[in-house]
């Protein structure tokens, strides 16, 4: 099975970078972003708490397709997938931040409680 | 070759390239055309309630935009193809929502898939196939 860390780490880290447009979809859980034409990512909360990663090449086609749960390596239940549930679950979070513009938000709340 | 032969030589080399040039236009357009069929048939299945019919047509529109992205490709830049494959990428979620929950049960709902629909898909396509016919003409001048 490929390693699939270190592009998800530049994921991140650019994307806490706000280099990435992350956008929200149709499904309040899922964002995507698309990177010169050519790749495709997108980040879901699953409803059972876990995660789902994939990223598209040009023509759509899934390259990498992630399902993780947080579930200990010890577990009989432990996947794979299961040990990128942490740094998918720091994507989803900023991908969410950014595609919804949390921190605008939260400064045009914060400005309207000031003038209370 | 007398100057008359190679009058109408040359005047049926230009012939012969506005016809080429007034086909690749029309594809184009005809290739939206059919892309905008397909997604006032989702909106209509949509607001029907016909989830079957609204799951093939999705899955329609992301085959559509797949192979207009790849047809056109010559036409495209990173930009053009960047918002094209965000335009797949919300088709895609609708589908398999579609799919998995059904048509949306709220008036609300329904508006959100239908704006996405409009904003994100159309709209989208309308401005690059605009593009895209600008560019033959360009490249014929």
């Amino acid at each position: 099975m490929p390693n699939y860390d270190s592009v998800i780490d530049k994921l991140v880290e650019k994307s806490e970078a706000g280099a990435l447009p992350w956008k929200p979809t149709f499904n309040e859980n899922t964002f995507l972003v698309a990177l010169e034409g050519e790749v495709t990512f997108e980040v879901t909360r699953l409803e059972d708490g876990g995660f789902e990663f994939t990223m598209k090449d040009k023509d759509g086609k899934k390259i990498i397709d992630i399902n993780c749960h947080n579930v200990p390596h010890y577990a009989e239940a432990y996947v794979e997938d299961d040990r990128y549930y942490d740094k998918i679950k720091r994507l989803f979070e900023v991908a969410r931040v950014i595609g919804l513009e949390v921190d605008k938000k939260l400064n045009i709340a914060e400005s309207l409680l000031d003038k209370l | 070759m007398t100057a008359f032969a190679l009058y109408y030589a040359r005047s049926a080399r230009e012939a012969a390239r506005e016809a080429r040039k007034a086909v690749r236009k029309a594809n184009a357009s005809e290739a939206l055309d059919r892309i905008g069929d397909t997604a006032n048939l989702l909106q209509a299945c949509v607001e029907n309630d016909l989830q079957h019919e609204a799951v093939v047509r999705a899955r329609d529109l992301v085959s559509d935009v797949s192979r207009y992205k790849l047809r056109y490709d010559r036409f495209l830049d990173t930009n053009s193809k960047t918002r094209l494959d965000e335009a797949r990428g919300q088709i895609s979620v609708i589908s398999r929502s579609l799919a998995t929950r059904g048509v949306p049960a709220t008036p609300a709902e329904k508006n959100r898939l239908l704006r996405i629909c409009h904003e994100e898909v159309v709209t989208v396509l309308n401005e690059e196939s605009a593009r895209i016919v600008a560019a033959i003409e360009k490249e014929d001048e």
